[in-house]
């Protein structure tokens, strides 16, 4: 009997990434403060990268930057190793393929769950009928475990349900890159395994996740590799583990006190 | 599937949809009712009117039939409004700029003018369209200028985008006002003769039907079109806007079109109105470009229900009616000025307190509440005034009908005698006592009917619930009913 020898999955070598996002010298100055300052960075597809840092370090307007909110005062933002995206509206960018969720969450209060993620679904099919377009959003619905509260209003719904509306909502624009911004503030453990479980999802699917987020522990369990920002500049980067054992990064960022993470 | 839950879920669509059907159907049936010339006879409904008419609660027939058509040019006007800014949420305070260009517009237009020599290859010598085509164009050419004001609008949000739009009218009423435009705008006096779409019969009657008729057509395609768009994706659209723009903006929706794209089809009905309303006083006058007509129609809008594009149309008849019929008949004109203000200016307080939404989207309680108020203020002002034995005197289906829901709504109203002889002795003291009013018959009749009215809506929406505690109290649970209700 022949034992047919079956490479486990974890055993395959993941294929060479290309590189889906890169900044060169992306800066962002608020009038003299330098909120973002030439920070070079770069994000392979398919990489589930951490962004950490104090309040204040720059990580969500490094966020507006890189999503068309704000314009950066200098530097580019490249998609793909040949489209500068930097400085375009926010909508253009999204139809690139980069979304991002909020710090606070954002959902379109009157309008119920359903409602909420048809939203992103009609620019991309503006001819699809209404019944499609309703089967694509709950379906959005579904894969955040929202789909028996699709009939209330946003504004009923509680924070963690919220979070996870608005995950489903970004998630809808098909995006290749999604920047959540702190998509595990103010839940509690249970809520933050299912926001966990979800991204976890979406990245084994084959989308780019970018998190920025002050729990470290959910963080670093979660990512593959972590940014850290301080005072607008990069600071350090590398697995979870270099990161934590990184002095500078320490005194930066988590004390002069030496911290484990496990 | 069982052969009847067809009809079943039908007749849901029809319940869930009862206010607009019904509302819809007065709307084409009121000239029959009414009685107006060369309309069929509906049996039961003209009876009561007859009684009514004799009565004179509504004035003459030609005399509702014209108030009526205001209320749905108004009505017209509301909706528009409430696309932009109760679905995209762009507050404009000034939307009367399009009401008043659309009516100059139509002037020049069906009046016509000589075109200028060097495009007479292309116009032709003298530019000329019928008032029908001229209304439509006028519309167009106010979507157009939504456009440019669209584009400029992107620039500023919220408060500043209202100041903006509340200052755009006033400077085109003063530019319409200069000597210098006198030949083209006709200065301060305006245009005197606005050519009417309808070719005059001269027959008073006939007239005022057959605008009406044009009036009510106009006012269900258009606020007919406004819906289709409300509550397809685009409306969608636009609430996700009004909600949050960079949400939105941040899922890949380009804001610029859609918020010019809301005002170019506010516009083009805004203007619609206008051309409609020039036509209905046969003036075109700078005063069209006043504040007091953006403002008019933003509480009607508030009362009737923001974000519903029914709201603004319940509104605006509601508040259109209770102005010219009653206010305007009760109080003499001297003072009426100010009492409009001020019957607004409580409604809008009651409103925004009681139900924020507005009427249209009330709660359902609530909603009845004014509904069977109104009807039991209709039926209590004019039962003192009929014989219920009269209609007993010709025994035929009709009168025996009508004679039951007399009786019926006699009992079911029976609690509210005491409120209704205590409000009407409360109302009337203040009408004649403190304002010092002599009322007439007829103004009587319809201070009655006000009064009624006031005390009526509060008494039908406690009513059920006073009903409900006595009936737990003393009753238990209603037997034939048999299920519990907490509470």
């Amino acid at each position: 009997m022949f034992m047919t020898v079956s490479t486990s999955e974890k055993q395959v070598t993941k294929p060479e990434r290309s590189v889906i996002i890169e900044t060169q010298n992306l800066s962002k100055h608020f009038e003299g403060l330098k909120a973002v300052d030439e920070v070079n960075f770069k994000i392979n597809a398919g990489e589930l990268v951490g962004i950490i840092g104090p309040n204040g370090a720059g990580k969500t307007t490094l966020f507006n930057l890189m999503t068309g909110f704000l314009k950066p005062t200098l530097g580019r933002i490249i998609l793909d190793n040949k489209k500068n995206i930097a400085g375009s509206s926010p909508h253009k960018i999204a139809n690139l393929g980069i979304t991002r969720t909020f710090q606070l969450v954002r959902p379109f209060k009157l309008l119920n769950a359903l409602e909420n993620t048809t939203v992103p679904h009609i620019p991309k099919s503006k001819l699809a009928r209404s019944s499609t377009l309703k089967n694509k959003a709950t379906w959005s619905l579904i894969t955040v475990d929202l789909a028996e509260k699709k009939n209330y209003p946003a504004f009923i719904l509680p924070h963690g349900d919220l979070k996870r509306l608005d995950f489903a909502r970004a998630m809808a624009v098909q995006p290749r890159v999604l920047l959540l911004d702190e998509p595990f503030a103010g839940l509690s453990v249970e809520e933050s395994f299912r926001v966990e479980r979800v991204i976890r999802e979406a990245n084994e699917k084959g989308m780019t996740i970018i998190i920025v987020e002050h729990k470290l522990k959910i963080l670093m369990r979660l990512v593959e590799r972590v940014l850290v920002l301080h005072q607008g500049q990069l600071i350090g980067e590398g697995t979870p583990k270099e990161i934590a054992n990184n002095p500078e990064v320490i005194t930066a960022y988590l004390g002069t006190e030496a911290f484990d993470f496990e | 599937m069982d052969w009847y839950e067809f009809f079943e879920d039908l007749w849901d669509e029809i319940k869930d949809r009862g206010y607009y059907i019904s509302g819809i159907a007065l709307i084409i049936l009121l000239p029959s009712i009414l009685g107006a010339v060369n309309t069929p006879n509906i049996p039961f409904l003209t009876d009561i009117y007859a009684v009514i008419g004799e009565i004179g609660l509504f004035g003459s027939t030609n005399f509702f039939l014209t108030i009526l058509s205001l209320c749905a040019i108004w009505g017209i006007f509301a909706a528009s409004w409430d696309i932009l800014s109760g679905y995209t949420g762009q507050i404009s305070f000034g939307h009367a700029i399009f009401f008043g260009l659309a009516a100059y517009i139509g002037y020049w237009t069906s009046v016509g003018f000589d075109v200028d020599p060097a495009l007479v290859g292309i116009l032709g010598p003298r530019f000329n369209l019928s008032p029908a085509i001229a209304l439509i164009f006028s519309g167009f050419i106010c979507a157009l200028l939504a456009v440019v004001v669209g584009i400029l609008a992107l620039r500023v949000k919220g408060p500043y985008l209202a100041l903006v739009t509340l200052v755009i009218p006033l400077i085109t009423a003063s530019l319409f006002k200069l000597n210098e435009f006198y030949p083209i705008t006709g200065g301060d006096h305006g245009f005197p003769s606005v050519p009417d779409i309808l070719t005059i019969t001269g027959n008073l009657d006939t007239d005022t039907l057959n605008f009406y008729i044009f009036s009510i057509a106009v006012l269900l395609v258009s606020v007919g079109i406004m819906m289709l768009i409300a509550y397809s994706r685009y409306g969608l659209i636009f609430q996700s806007i009004r909600e949050d723009e960079d949400a939105a903006e941040s899922l890949g929706i380009n804001l610029a079109f859609y918020k010019i794209f809301a005002f170019a089809v506010s516009a083009f009905f805004a203007g619609i109105a206008g051309g409609m309303y020039a036509q209905y006083r046969h003036i075109a006058v700078p005063s069209f470009f006043d504040t007091t007509f953006s403002f008019t129609i933003i509480i009607m809008c508030v009362i009737g229900g923001i974000g519903s594009i029914s709201g603004g149309v319940v509104g605006a008849f509601l508040l259109t009616i209770m102005i010219e019929i009653l206010l305007g008949d009760i109080f003499p004109s001297s003072i009426l000025e100010g009492v409009d203000i001020l019957a607004f200016g409580l409604l809008l307080v009651i409103t925004l307190r009681y139900m924020p939404y507005g009427l249209a989207r009330a709660k359902p309680d609530q909603k009845k509440a004014v509904v069977f108020g109104i009807l039991f203020a209709v039926a209590w002002a004019i039962v003192p005034y009929s014989n219920f034995i009269d209609y007993l005197s010709v025994i035929n289906v009709e009168n025996i009908l009508m004679f039951l829901v007399m009786v019926l709504i006699t009992i079911f109203t029976i609690p509210a005698i005491p409120v209704f002889i205590v409000s009407e002795f409360l109302g009337l003291f203040i009408l004649e006592g403190l304002m010092g009013l002599t009322l007439n018959a007829k103004s009587l009749i319809k201070a009655k009917f006000l009064i009624y009215c006031i005390a009526g809506i509060p008494f039908a929406y406690y009513l059920p619930k006073v009903f409900k505690i006595v009936r737990l109290r003393f009753w238990g649970v209603w037997p034939s009913v048999g299920r519990y209700e907490p509470e």
